[in-house]
């Protein structure tokens, strides 16, 4: 009599549980975008800042150095960073679809 | 159209992102996770599915943890586990009662009332422990093998023994003390059949 009354006697309906899920992870990735998408261009605008500051101190340096070829180098591992970058932020570009 | 394995579906969510993929394996096992917390809650539907809900988001991260060499269903029950063990410990609201709520119906005497029966096999949840209910409903709800139960719960194997013998005693003697044309004596361990080795 108890084997058979702790036995599942009635599984619950889908009924809206299914979206319920969907529609909650959904709002958690989006939220994950956003905070990615904040903390980028919060970085980003950091970066920009920073350089500004630098540019008139580094100035002389640049001119002294910055021939095609550092130019070209330089040019070079910017790509090979956005290469990187992109690489590293493929599995969040891939919640976007 | 072919139906997929839950291996094949895991795989698309972990590989490809494939939020079909998940959503049907949501769908496969969403009334055996529900069942289950619903059991553990003691028949709280509204915080049982919300913690269903909360371990499905939970698969959705760990999935590429999941190893194939455990069937999925049991590794999804033992994430409704841990979720129910933290909300018990993180609300510190869970507790023992002496008694539960009288069912409607001359309860399981006349058994013919599928959803009686399990709205009381519930509410009798409310008279054990929180390990003891899981080990319980583990046995002889989902099915699973005393090893089974042993591994995911962390426990040693005679403690799961000792704890569903003492759970079946209590829950008999409840019934014995409600319905007095009840003469079982069942308590023994989950049958045989189902220990492996």
């Amino acid at each position: 009599m108890l084997d058979n009354l702790l036995q599942y006697h009635q599984l619950p309906d889908p009924d809206g549980f299914v979206l319920a899920v969907t529609q909650k992870l959904a709002r958690q990735q989006r939220m994950r975008r956003v905070i990615l998408l904040l903390t980028g261009v919060t970085g980003a605008a950091f970066g920009v800042l920073g350089a500004y500051w630098l540019a008139e101190p580094l100035a002389p340096v640049m001119d002294q150095f910055l021939t095609a070829s550092t130019a070209a180098g330089t040019g070079l591992v910017v790509l090979l960073a956005a290469g990187a970058l992109a690489w590293l932020l493929h599995d969040e570009s891939g919640l976007l679809a | 159209m072919t139906v997929q394995s839950d291996q094949e579906l895991a795989t698309r969510v972990v590989m490809l992102k494939d939020q079909q993929a998940f959503r049907l394996l949501v769908e496969r096992h969403q009334a055996a996770v529900r069942a289950f917390l619903r059991r553990l809650l003691a028949g709280d539907h509204a915080a049982a599915d919300d913690l269903a809900q909360e371990t499905f988001l939970a698969v959705h991260r760990k999935l590429h943890t999941w190893q194939a060499t455990a069937q999925f269903s049991t590794w999804l029950h033992s994430i409704a586990y841990r979720k129910f063990l933290e909300r018990t410990r993180r609300e510190n609201r869970y507790q023992v009662m002496e008694e539960v709520p009288e069912p409607e119906s001359a309860f399981p005497g006349a058994m013919g009332n599928a959803a009686e029966s399990e709205i009381l096999a519930q509410q009798l949840m409310a008279l054990l422990g929180p390990e003891d209910r899981a080990c319980l409903t583990l046995a002889y709800s989902v099915g699973l093998s005393l090893e089974e139960i042993s591994a995911m719960m962390d426990l040693p194997l005679g403690s799961v023994k000792s704890r569903i013998h003492r759970a079946k005693l209590k829950l008999q003697q409840w019934m014995d003390d409600h319905d007095h044309s009840l003469h079982t004596n069942e308590t023994e361990p989950p049958p045989e059949q189902r220990h492996a080795g």
